[in-house]
């Protein structure tokens, strides 16, 4: 493999071709190593992507579809809490049944039964 | 909105989900995935891909807003930045297995005039470099170029066409700093 100090330009030619996305995947993982502990090396990238980012002003934006939004952020945030309705369910169901039941010992006449 | 009031805003949303702001996230969403998303598309020139992108975009952007600042980077940059690199990534996996069209080099890209300042003085600075040169930075940018595609194009090996276009890119470096 070429090593990248072999090449012209050295670091700073690199800072260009990581931001252009053209280092191999080992060169990348170099790259970075490098850029750790060189702040003067990461303002060249940055500086790179400022300027590379002006590729994308006459870009003309297009809007997503609006499933996505809820796509994304269930993805963010996690399942969203269920709908109201969903919450009170459990508790209409509970009330449902008790009418009910005592609805047919009223009508059955169980509890007059028990008291005769 | 302006330019400075625009940056000083997005910047604000993502200090807001640094800290899990639910609202800054939807916000910036509602602000800025229009912009993400037609750079999305026009990179992977196909919906459904670039929907996938813009999922892993705000992913990104959810889970790393905390490591915003240390990093330097100018709101709209990071964003753009982001996309772009999720695109190209997305663009070349589709590449391999044919699900995308192969590089095309008569495809000179949108060329029109970039209104800010950087961008007049990047697309004078390109001017200045071989025609050819100029164009394998936009289609590595743009495109998704790798040093193999270029230098099948330019008819060398790998290992001749990286050293052109370093020295290319170190041309374009001293015209930018000047």
């Amino acid at each position: 493999m070429t090593q990248i100090t072999d090449l012209p330009g050295g670091p700073e030619a690199s800072a260009a071709e990581y931001a252009l996305g053209l280092l191999s995947e080992e060169d990348r993982f170099g790259f970075e190593r490098q850029l750790d502990g060189d702040p003067e090396l990461e303002q060249e990238v940055i500086a790179w992507a400022g300027f590379l980012t002006t590729l994308t002003e006459t870009v003309p934006p297009k809007t997503p579809p609006a499933a996505l939004a809820r796509r994304i952020e269930r993805a963010a945030f996690g399942a969203p809490p269920p709908a109201i309705w969903r919450q009170v369910l459990p508790y209409a169901l509970g009330a449902i049944a008790g009418a009910g039941i005592a609805w047919l010992v009223f009508s059955s006449g169980l509890l007059v039964g028990a008291g005769g | 909105m302006k330019p400075q009031h625009e940056q000083e805003q997005i910047e604000e949303w993502i200090v807001g989900i640094a800290m899990g702001d639910r609202r800054a996230f939807r916000a910036l969403y509602a602000a800025l995935s229009p912009r993400l998303f037609g750079l999305a598309c026009h990179i992977v020139d196909d919906d459904g891909a670039a929907e996938e992108v813009l999922e892993a975009v705000f992913q990104r952007i959810w889970t790393r807003a905390g490591k915003y600042r240390a990093g330097g980077y100018g709101p709209l940059v990071w964003l753009l930045t982001i996309t772009q690199q999720e695109a190209v990534h997305s663009l070349r996996a589709r590449r391999a297995v044919g699900q995308a069209a192969p590089l095309d080099f008569d495809d000179t890209g949108a060329a029109g005039a970039a209104p800010s300042a950087e961008g007049q003085m990047l697309a004078s600075c390109l001017r200045e470099l071989p025609p050819d040169r100029a164009g394998m930075v936009q289609k590595a940018y743009l495109q998704g170029a790798t040093y193999a595609e270029l230098s099948a194009e330019m008819g060398v090996s790998e290992q001749q066409a990286r050293p052109v276009l370093r020295r290319s890119l170190m041309q374009l470096r001293e015209c930018l700093s000047r």
